[in-house]
């Protein structure tokens, strides 16, 4: 590793004052460094040997017990990664619903291997161990890092949604990370006499009843995350009406 | 399972609709009905909207509320299962200084996603049960610790523990009671082994998440070398019901050894993979059956993993097994965290064992020899078997190895990693001697990719 000059990195403000902010809720400094590091990791992608003397400098720690510390957890990478993170996971649920296909299709498409940055610039794609997400696999997080950090679940993918959605981020479409619908499935036990569904989306599963009111679908899930579908999400709405059928 | 107690009712109460969290399910309901993506504070008033904790903080002794925890029979969800009340009792009450919550959100484990949910749908419900725990062992600060893959739970745990500062809730008076309670959300940065309490504390405390070995025990020198109660979420979460609804309540539900009600979560080969609350006691069938929605068409059950991949496996005819701590202990394997893996026969078990081992590997922190070796020469028999080149002998030396790895670490992830190796071996043989029997070490078989991907 390079020699590192330590007078050389700054932290930008908000990495500072959530440093400064958090300190007093600790007998030590020291319980800072994982949280401030994840900010770090958020804010420039990953945690160089600069950032972390910059964060030693700001916590008053030693460089060393600094570093080692990133090099331990496994979301601080020491090097840079593309414009967006895609952690696909590869634990057995996942994996047995087909995460190895996602980034096969990934790799054959965009060129670069896992870890690499490829696309342009534009994605780094892992294998990440398991998100506990195991009801919506295969599960992916789309992190994009920056001072506007953004994180996505994107589950239950195919690849056929997998490469719409890769195509959409790679054209900065602005909803490429929108949920949209994988299936609805009729619910082979329904508790009542309504008609119940399970709605399967790139975000989550709903348990759902649906009824027809003005000539088109109301979905009413107990999570109350389908409210408003309509005007949040015109294009999933569009999905489920004709998923429903007339 | 409940006296009399139907406990698939309406399908909206038990069905998972939801992440219910409050485990009072009309409460969680409520909870949930009103949770459009951000938390909110449950108005004064109405149920759950911390009236168990200002009943508590006002009008019963710390030593009331640690009897009624362990009268109700409350066990840890996290894994262990040690009773709750009995943890808390640990805590040195003569000991001057700080004393410490630590709450357990490094949700990890292959199979789970409990936790999350109680934390975006409900997570006043885990502020409010930090409070009456912290009360109970005389604490007057909690962290709560979150693995830092789950952004949406973190926003939504700060956004409520905000609210609550506001509200008057949590601070030096909370509630207008002069108790100095305090929460703050501690972001991890992507370690299974912390979800170990030692190793919790370690990266806490900001350190590499290393654990330690045991006696002293957290509760007598834990995060600072201060008496330090270590609970899970849904420990936590599940406090206030006892409160709310009443010990009675609470031991009316589940069995007699393990009352109450659990958060388990399904995945694997089931139509619908998902999170639901039951009674302890629903036999494994049911759950799979009837809340699950059962196998794909045409499948059969080959195999159950009833509490997250650290459990040993079950084979299919264990199927009717009560969902509680004491029966899986007697069919040969645990409850763990509850997250119930459903295998059916289109799956081989030395591919999930070789993803178990390869997960188990890249997770364990490398302090133990027999861990840290272990795991690896796992994954290199798993992966030598599927490439073709499995020799009848690996099939024992597996076996060799998760004795050799079991119980001899600081931490459980040794024991994780072998048990379900273990199980596989001793319990699926069949799926190796497959293996092995059509080896042929030939170049480039057929599952070189599959075994060089990592």
């Amino acid at each position: 590793m390079a020699l590192v000059d330590v007078r050389a990195a700054k932290l930008p403000d908000s990495i500072r004052q959530f440093i400064s902010a958090n300190i007093p809720r600790y007998p030590t400094p020291r319980a800072v460094l994982v949280p401030a590091l994840m900010e770090c990791q958020k804010y420039y992608g990953c945690v160089t040997p600069e950032v972390s003397a910059a964060v030693a400098a700001e916590t008053g720690l030693p460089y060393a017990e600094v570093q080692s510390v990133v090099s331990f957890y496994a979301m601080l990478y020491e090097r840079p990664l593309g414009k967006y993170f895609i952690g696909v996971c590869c634990t057995w649920n996942c994996e047995h619903a087909g995460a190895r296909e996602l980034m096969a299709h990934f790799e054959k498409k965009y060129g670069g291997r896992r870890g690499e940055v490829a696309g342009e610039g534009m994605f780094t794609i892992e294998y990440v161990e398991c998100l506990c997400d195991c009801h919506n696999a295969p599960s992916v997080q789309v992190l994009k890092p920056g001072p506007e950090f953004s994180a996505a679940w994107c589950n239950n993918l195919t690849v056929e949604l997998f490469d719409a959605m890769l195509g959409d981020l790679a054209a900065g479409t602005e909803d490429a990370l929108r949920e949209r619908l994988v299936r609805v499935e009729e619910k082979l036990n329904p508790p009542d006499e309504r008609r119940w569904v399970w709605i399967v989306t790139t975000n989550n599963q709903y348990a759902a009843w649906a009824e027809r009111k003005d000539g088109e679908w109301l979905v009413h899930d107990g999570q109350g995350k389908l409210v408003g579908v309509k005007e949040r999400n015109p294009k999933l709405h569009a999905e489920l009406q004709r998923a429903l059928g007339s | 399972m409940a006296k009399g107690k139907p406990y698939l009712q309406n399908g909206i109460r038990h069905e998972c609709i939801t992440p219910v969290t409050t485990l009072d399910l009309e409460l969680g309901i409520r909870a949930l009905a009103d949770y459009q993506g951000k938390a909110r504070y449950v108005p004064e008033g109405q149920p759950g909207g911390y009236r168990a904790a200002e009943r508590v903080l006002k009008s019963m002794q710390p030593a009331e509320v640690i009897d009624a925890v362990k009268a109700a029979g409350l066990r840890g969800k996290g894994g262990a299962a040690f009773p709750a009340g009995l943890k808390w009792s640990f805590v040195p009450k003569d000991s001057p200084g700080p004393k410490y919550l630590v709450i357990n959100a490094d949700e990890g484990e292959p199979g789970t996603f409990k936790d999350r949910f109680i934390m975006e749908a409900a997570p006043h419900r885990l502020i409010e049960g930090a409070m009456i725990a912290c009360y109970a062992f005389g604490g007057h600060d909690a962290y709560c610790y979150i693995r830092g893959e789950f952004y949406d739970s973190i926003r939504l745990l700060e956004d409520a523990v905000r609210e609550a500062y506001t509200a008057g809730i949590l601070g030096e008076r909370p509630l207008g009671v002069d108790y100095p309670l305090h929460f703050q959300v501690h972001t991890g940065a992507g370690a299974y082994i912390c979800g170990e309490e030692t190793a919790l504390l370690s990266s806490l405390m900001g350190e590499r998440g290393h654990p330690r070995m045991k006696p002293p025990f957290p509760a007598v020198e834990g995060l600072w070398r201060r008496p330090t109660v270590i609970n899970n979420v849904e420990t936590v979460a599940t406090v206030p019901a006892i409160f709310d609804a009443g010990v009675e309540w609470f031991k009316a539900r589940g069995t007699e050894k393990s009352p109450g009600i659990k958060a388990v979560s399904v995945s694997g080969c089931v139509r619908n993979p998902g999170w639901w609350e039951i009674e302890y006691g629903v036999p494994m069938s049911v759950i799979i059956n009837e809340l699950a929605g059962g196998l794909m068409p045409g499948r059969r059950l080959k195999a159950i993993i009833p509490g997250g991949s650290s459990c040993p496996v079950l084979r299919a005819d264990k199927a009717d097994t009560p969902y509680d701590y004491e029966s899986l202990a007697a069919a040969g394997s645990m409850l763990g965290s509850a997250a119930m893996i459903v295998l059916d026969d289109s799956v081989d078990m030395v591919r999930v064992m070789r993803n178990f081992c390869h997960f188990y590997t890249h997770e364990s922190c490398g302090k133990c020899t027999p861990c840290r070796e272990g795991t690896r020469w796992m994954l290199q028999i798993h992966e030598r078997i599927l490439c073709g080149g499995g020799r009848s002998e690996d099939i024992d030396l597996l076996h060799d190895i998760t004795l050799g790895m079991d119980a001899k670490c600081f931490c459980p992830l040794g024991d994780a990693a072998a048990w379900p190796v273990k199980s596989a071996v001793e319990r699926f043989r069949e799926d190796y001697e497959r293996w092995v029997e059509k080896s042929v070490v030939v170049a480039g078989g057929g599952e070189s990719a599959m075994a060089e991907a990592s």
